[in-house]
């Protein structure tokens, strides 16, 4: 697969007719949209009233991010862990490297966390001689098949049963070729079980953070698994990898968004786990990493918060938006070929690796809005969105023949004598091409835009020649 | 690394704006009975739910839970757990071992606090407690006094404050391990408990 959004258009075509796929994204109906309305529908306060609450909170947080964060770290030293500055990707990978080398440690259990996605940290581990195991089932199942994942909290959803069998026949040589996987508890139960000995073995953990709380130098993870909590407690080290953005001043501020973020993402009131680390085993503990560390962030982000779409960093990553997106639900998070796929991605990839590498994605939108209906943080995805279509276009990226036939249609549409006289050529020319059909599939010049879209046949009339009629 | 620490506050000193108020925090007024929803809540995260009149009927009950599950009478709890001063006496044939569980085994501690909104086990990392058997064994039995139920996590936030901070590691559990990474469809026990007993006491 690509990790290369600059193929978006090429990739999304290729996901329209990808059956496996296709059959996947059915389940986002009822394995998600319907979960989450009737989560907040038995919720016995408006939806409405919560997500003001939980955008306020963010907002607030946002504008003393920095205040925050000293606060956070002067609470993580203070309770006996260590607080890690990153500027970007390389020097995040480098300086937990530096930490897995210093406490000695081999191998590597992780927790789910899309910042070391991002980051990409895993090849990095590798090639330092250090082995990452990833624990979430449903990332163990796309590091074996070194995909990435394709949603934001099911990596792999676009997999079928069967997918996930041939993968574990594959990767667990040792045990006997007869046994059964043809169901998916025999599939969970020999994860577990291999996976049990790698928590055991592990030297090292490294989880992410859904919140950071400042007061009391708290990271939380929010899990249905289990696997996050074996990935901090049962190793020496337990390192938390997070973005500066994740940070919210008191304890009470994580209960209302934690409300928020169960709901959205998989419709649950809480989910199995919610686990509050706020740093290494104190000495008589029964149990507890002996280490403790939090590697924050940045990565583009800290820009971000004096720009335009500084509201994106409000994101609690719920995957909401993904959910209810007709361009997602049609393609799938694999063709945006970037680390946040949807319209998340749409407004926050540009802001992180460039509008270079990801000017399509923004344009992945019929902004029909649905997805700022349901985030729970009320994030304004379609105006960022607008704004990266803005700035694409300003800094002529790409400087191309759809940025000019955009300036020759605006030239056109200011001159309405003109206009008309084109439009109505255009009609009378497309009704003949329609014919007896009464569809429109091909035009010249146009025909890659035709691959997946037709048009109708145009009216005979236009309806400013009618209303010129009118009596 | 302090450059990358000056880095990243530089920026962020920047983009900072007039910090903006956060109004009152507006829950939904609490009208449960505390417990009866706590056990309703937690019956619905698939966890079970027993009552039993005192602590020292715990031994007895295990004993028959495992029994009608068809489970070996061996129950781990760690040695410096006070749940040892139970008469495990009383439930002869169940045998009680100190050692970390293993994924098909049960495990036995007790619960700080209960939180009736979801039906929510809370528990601190302690001496006398350790976080990761909440995680390791394939069924778990947990003790919680009916008086130690709250409404919300909200009220164990105002303890934690009260006691002075948080401890190392603070869990919520609701219900049995569970994923849904297979095709969108719940399987429970993916790394944690496959089964949780909750014994109310009182």
């Amino acid at each position: 697969m690509t990790t290369d959004a600059t193929a978006f258009p090429q990739e999304a075509r290729a996901a329209l007719t990808n059956v496996r796929l296709q059959g996947a994204l059915n389940h986002l109906k009822e394995g998600f949209q319907v979960k989450r309305a009737k989560a907040f529908d038995a919720y016995p306060i408006p939806f409405e009233s919560l997500r003001e609450q939980g955008r306020a909170i963010k907002e607030s947080a946002l504008s003393r991010l920095d205040e925050l964060l000293l606060q956070f770290e002067a609470k993580v030293t203070a309770n006996g862990g260590k607080v890690h500055w990153a500027r970007d990707a390389a020097e995040a990978r480098d300086v937990i490297t530096r930490i897995l080398k210093d406490s000695g440690a081999k191998t590597v259990t992780k927790g789910k966390s899309m910042v070391t996605e991002e980051i990409e940290l895993n090849p990095h581990l590798i090639a330092n001689g250090l082995t990452p195991v990833e624990t979430d089932l449903g990332e163990y199942i796309i590091q074996l098949r070194n995909e990435r994942p394709s949603h934001i909290v099911a990596p792999a959803f676009h997999l079928r049963r069967t997918d996930v069998e041939e993968s574990f026949r594959e990767a667990h040589q040792a045990l006997p070729s007869s046994r059964v996987l043809d169901n998916r508890p025999a599939l969970v139960s020999e994860a577990r079980g291999i996976l049990r000995r790698h928590f055991e073995a592990a030297d090292a953990g490294i989880t992410g953070a859904n919140f950071l709380v400042a007061e009391t130098g708290t990271a939380i993870i929010v899990t249905n698994e289990g696997n996050g909590d074996l990935t901090r407690l049962l190793p020496r080290t337990h390192i938390v990898v997070t973005g500066i953005e994740k940070v919210v001043p008191r304890l009470e501020d994580v209960s209302i968004l934690l409300r928020l973020l169960t709901r959205s993402a998989t419709g649950q009131e809480i989910t199995s786990y919610v686990s509050f680390m706020s740093g290494p085993k104190q000495a008589d503990d029964a149990d507890g990493p002996q280490n403790f560390h939090v590697v924050l962030v940045d990565n583009g982000r800290s820009a971000l918060l004096g720009s335009p779409v500084r509201e994106v960093l409000q994101c609690i990553r719920c995957g909401a938006c993904m959910n209810h997106c007709p361009v997602y639900g049609a393609i799938g998070g694999h063709a945006y070929g970037a680390t946040y796929p949807g319209p998340l991605g749409a407004a926050l990839d540009p802001g992180l690796d460039g509008l270079a590498k990801t000017y399509h994605l923004p344009f992945a939108s019929s902004f029909c809005g649905r997805c700022e209906t349901v985030c729970p943080v009320k994030i304004p995805l379609t105006k960022i969105m607008r704004f990266w279509r803005n700035e694409s276009f300003s800094r002529g990226i790409p400087a191309s023949s759809f940025n000019r036939g955009l300036k020759l249609w605006a030239w056109a549409a200011r001159r309405p004598a003109l206009y008309r006289t084109f439009a109505s050529l255009a009609a009378r020319v497309m009704r003949m091409i329609a014919g007896k059909s009464g569809r429109v599939r091909s035009l010249p010049f146009l025909t890659g835009w035709f691959i997946v879209r037709d048009l109708a046949k145009p009216a005979s009339e236009s309806f400013q020649s009618q209303w010129r009629r009118r009596p | 690394m302090s450059s990358a620490r000056d880095f990243i506050l530089g920026n962020l000193a920047k983009g900072r704006s007039a910090v903006t108020p956060v109004p009152d925090y507006a829950l939904p007024g609490w009208t449960y009975d505390v417990p009866e929803h706590f056990i309703a809540k937690a019956k619905l995260s698939v966890a079970d739910v027993h009552t039993i009149a005192a602590p020292d009927d715990a031994p007895e009950a295990i004993l028959s839970i495992l029994a009608a599950q068809g489970l070996l009478p061996r129950l781990h709890l760690p040695k410096v757990s006070p749940l040892n001063a139970l008469p495990w006496h009383r439930a002869p044939g169940l045998s009680v071992v100190s050692e970390p569980p293993t994924g098909a085994d049960s495990a036995f501690s007790r619960a700080d606090y209960g939180i009736a909104e979801t039906g929510t086990l809370v528990f601190f990392s302690a001496p006398q407690s350790a976080s990761s058997w909440h995680y390791r064994p394939g069924r778990e039995f947990v003790l919680l006094p009916r008086d130690s139920i709250v409404p919300r996590l909200e009220d164990i936030i105002a303890h934690v404050r009260s006691r002075g901070g948080m401890p190392a590691t603070l869990n919520l559990v609701t219900g049995p391990s569970r994923t849904a990474d297979i095709e969108q469809t719940i399987e429970l026990g993916a790394h944690g408990p496959r089964a949780l007993d909750i014994l109310i006491v009182g």
